[in-house]
């Protein structure tokens, strides 16, 4: 994508928001982040779910497709990454499993996203996860290395020094934690998660795919709704491109037999996380509703749970 | 010159070997075996752990190459190869060179010690009890490089770099380096070791005994350079000698490290010789020299090898000695749930014949949950491999630590074959479990478990909370069947600093209270376990 943006589009654009903006204003709870102000102009969907054709093959193109052309009906990279920008992509990469078993997230959507942002003009786009098992054995069995080395990404080992105590002033049962600091000032977030069940939670979403970007995350189960919230109003992620291709139907967040495993072949991009998360509980049977920290995110004001008041584009990638 | 030649091959064997032991991680896939040293260099651990297990296994091969190396050529493997060698005529020369040395009168009786040394751990080893590791050099030498120097120097480097770190400008040339470093030759976390102090004092020593003599280590003690020794006496086609130039004005006699050069420097004990040259080299009329020789018509006058009989029957016997007094061991009966061993290790007694303690699985370990132990295993367990959840736990898809026991105490395994193999089972602690003891959800174990239909279920119940509260909680239960005993739960329980799962041992070929020796074959269990009260949630059926 790449859309010039003339003043007669900008103003008659800026209309258009703010007019979208004023239709979602019941929820008064958008996140556009400040780069996206400008880049709003030229779209007000802030969620897309494509839909690919599971059928055909091969695999690596049609899942690759997919996310580019979610990516790109929500206005393009473009609209986030702008020429020089750090960007920090965080996939789900916490299990010792392998892409067929659902447990982290797809290496070619990770892979579609770096590309993306390579041609955006990102100048250096890191990709990173402080996984559950050991992160030599996940990084390469999850495909995720490779798939970073392809698109020239830069795959990088969380430092646990980068991890600083950062208040939160606005969590409930959180104050503070200690957080990676380089998702903190990255230019651009991109949150890649895999949608998931989980015994706990219900299900791993985009919001708790935030705890890989923390430390001591064994703590944070206990009231485990309300300290996910806390994070999220510290972590923002610019973008978040949910994995749905597979999922992870039981036995959840690692799973291992192909019996809990659904081929769903969606990608879903949006720039609300909640609304992201909202519709991907959907695809089990599930509404955000029924999610404690997804609710909680909602009545903390930081995002829309209501699908219907969401502006969706639906996608079908043949 | 040729001295040099000499101590080139040392540094580069010595770097080898350190090359070796950096690239001892998982997936422990590389073109040259990682155990080259202790498995195909190291005919004592062979001999030993055969004997001691009474069997004999393909290690014999390497073996006799080596045995018949040594006949022919003498005790070269101490001057050339041997990494504790070239560390000890290193640290030698960095630690001891102003050092003078106390003046001792050439000893026979001190340096026949380590074929006494060598004679009571092989009848002992007859005597089913193995005790090698103890004195074996390639074994000593590879776990005190693998799990002492390298967790040490790695501390070092983290410590250094985590100081330049903090100074701007400073850090922007260190911390490529660093990570240059830490991709290669570092673990993502500092590795630890239980026994490190006890295992360093060991290596310690060997160093420290250099302040008596030069190499008193292999000149005095080492078993291994006794076996070479005893193996160069009699064929042995190269040999020193020394023609009539000699002015007898004893320079090589005090340049020769292992004091294998007698008054008459024209004679030389063979035996002791690792021939490294030096003496050819600081000859001033160059009367020295190495060479093939007819052995049986030009055998040196005496060898100096005077073994009394007396002494070797009362080293034999003193091996003998100890086997009861290391196996009688009060806690035997309980030892298979004390102590969790790597999967694929034989069943205990086995393991014990042919663990020679090298380390190689400790330092493969990703998760550094492989420590040695301590008095878990008896006295006679000293220095084993056991799984400790409290540091690590085993990686449900990695299978390293099998494909790299030199002398086969722990059996290769694939990857499906190791996670259907039992090494331990968890127990849940209800008095300190989280939602059993403080009414709060939390159910990481569960969540951890790596099981694909997970070992760890939870059932949900309501409970009325100190302030008449109901709470609807997720309560986690194990099922003993299938869990494999992995550790991870134990390893990230919030609950510390003791957590509230823990992992009891499963020793391979044991069962312990009707536990199945393989887990994941004979269960498809999805329903409650027996043992578990109320009703267990299955994932998937939601209310």
């Amino acid at each position: 994508m790449s859309e010039k943006i003339n003043r007669r589009d900008f103003i008659k654009g800026l209309a258009v928001a703010s007019a979208g903006i004023y239709g979602l204003q019941s929820s008064n709870s958008i996140i556009i982040p400040d780069k996206q102000a400008l880049a709003q102009v030229a779209t007000n969907t802030i969620m897309v779910v494509a839909q690919g054709n599971i059928e055909k093959g091969p695999e690596p193109e049609i899942i690759k497709k997919v996310t580019r052309e979610s990516v790109a009906a929500l206005g393009g990279m473009g609209r986030f990454v702008s020429k020089k920008d750090t960007v920090l992509v965080k996939p789900n990469i916490g299990w010792n499993r392998t892409p067929e078993q659902a447990a982290n997230t797809n290496p070619y959507v990770v892979e579609a996203v770096v590309e993306m942002c390579k041609e955006a003009g990102a100048k250096k786009v890191k990709v990173i996860d402080y996984p559950v098992n050991s992160a030599r054995i996940t990084y390469s069995r999850s495909g995720i290395k490779d798939a970073v080395d392809r698109a020239d990404g830069s795959m990088e080992f969380a430092d646990e020094r980068k991890f600083k105590e950062k208040s939160i002033p606005e969590g409930e049962m959180l104050k503070s934690w200690h957080i990676y600091q380089d998702a903190l000032d990255a230019d651009v977030l991109i949150n890649i998660p895999i949608a998931k069940h989980h015994s706990l939670t219900k299900l791993t979403l985009g919001t708790k795919n935030l705890m890989g970007l923390v430390l001591k995350r064994e703590q944070l189960h206990t009231r485990i709704d309300q300290k996910l919230a806390d994070l999220s109003t510290v972590i923002k992620p610019n973008l978040v491109i949910m994995d749905a291709y597979r999922t992870l139907t039981s036995h959840g967040p690692n799973g291992g037999t192909p019996r809990d495993v659904k081929l769903v072949g969606q990608i879903i991009a949006g720039t609300d996380m909640v609304a992201v998360d909202s519709y991907a509980a959907t695809l089990f049977g599930l509404t955000g509703e029924e999610i404690g920290y997804i609710k909680e995110s909602y009545e903390r004001g930081l995002g829309e749970i209501e699908l219907g008041k969401v502006a969706t584009k639906n996608v079908e990638v043949a | 010159m040729f001295r040099n030649i000499r101590r080139i091959i040392q540094i580069l064997f010595l770097l080898f070997f350190i090359f070796l032991l950096i690239k001892t991680v998982y997936p422990a896939d590389f073109p040259i075996p990682l155990d080259f040293f202790p498995r195909y260099l190291d005919p004592l651990a062979a001999s030993a752990t055969m004997l001691a297990s009474r069997s004999i296994s393909m290690l014999i091969i390497p073996m006799l190459i080596v045995i018949i190396l040594a006949l022919l050529l003498g005790r070269f493997f101490c001057g050339w190869i041997c990494p504790m060698g070239t560390t000890i005529d290193i640290s030698d020369r960095i630690l001891f060179r102003r050092f003078k040395r106390p003046k001792i009168k050439h000893n026979p009786r001190l340096r026949n010690l380590k074929y006494y040394i060598l004679v009571a751990f092989i009848v002992g080893a007859a005597f089913s009890l193995q005790m090698i590791w103890f004195a074996d050099p390639i074994s000593i030498v590879t776990r005190s490089y693998g799990v002492i120097l390298y967790p040490y120097f790695s501390y070092v480097t983290r410590s250094t770099f985590d100081t330049l770190y903090l100074i701007k400008g400073v850090n922007l040339i260190s911390e490529p380096i660093y990570g240059v470093l830490r991709n290669n030759v570092l673990t993502l976390f500092q590795p630890t070791s239980r026994m490190l102090i006890l295992f360093f004092s060991v290596f310690a020593v060997i160093i420290s005994l250099s302040i008596i003599q030069r190499r008193f280590w292999c000149r005095n003690l080492c078993p291994l350079g006794a076996l070479h020794g005893l193996l160069s006496t009699r064929l042995n086609f190269w040999r020193r000698r020394v023609n009539e130039n000699c002015i007898e004005c004893g320079k090589c006699r005090r340049e020769c490290g292992l004091g294998a050069i007698p008054e008459d420097p024209r004679k030389y004990w063979p035996q002791e010789c690792t021939e490294c040259m030096s003496c050819r080299d600081v000859c001033p009329v160059n009367a020295i020299s190495f060479g093939l020789k007819q052995p049986f018509f030009d055998k040196p006058k005496t060898t100096g090898l005077n073994l009394s009989r007396r002494s070797f029957v009362k080293s034999a016997l003193a091996g003998i000695a100890a086997v009861p007094l290391l196996k009688l061991n009060y806690s035997k009966k309980k030892m298979d749930e004390a102590v969790i061993r790597p999967p694929g290790s034989l069943p205990e007694e086995q393991f014990l014949d042919k663990c020679i303690r090298c380390g190689e699985c400790m330092k493969v370990c990703p998760t550094n949950g492989l420590q040695p132990a301590f008095m878990e295993a008896g006295v006679e367990g000293i220095g084993t491999p056991i799984l400790v959840p409290e540091v690590g736990y085993c990686e449900y898809v990695c299978t390293s630590c099998t494909k790299i026991c030199p002398t086969d105490a722990i059996i290769p395994l694939k990857e499906k074959e190791k996670q259907s193999i039992k090494i331990g089972t968890a127990r849940i602690d209800k008095d300190r479990c989280i939602p059993w003891s403080e009414y709060e959800n939390c159910l990481v174990c569960e969540e951890q478990c790596p099981v694909p239909t997970k070992a760890i279920k939870f059932e949900t119940k309501d409970v009325v909370t100190f302030n008449g509260e109901i709470r609807r909680l997720k309560m986690p239960v194990v099922l003993k069947d299938k869990c494999i005993g992995c550790g991870i739960c134990e390893n990230k329980c919030p609950v510390s600093p003791k957590a509230a799962i823990l992992v009891t041992g499963q020793i391979p070929g044991k069962e312990s209270h009707g536990g199945l020796h393989k887990a994941a074959d004979t269960s498809t269990m999805e329903q409650p376990s027996p043992q578990a009260v109320g009703k267990i949630k299955v994932p998937g059926q939601e209310e």
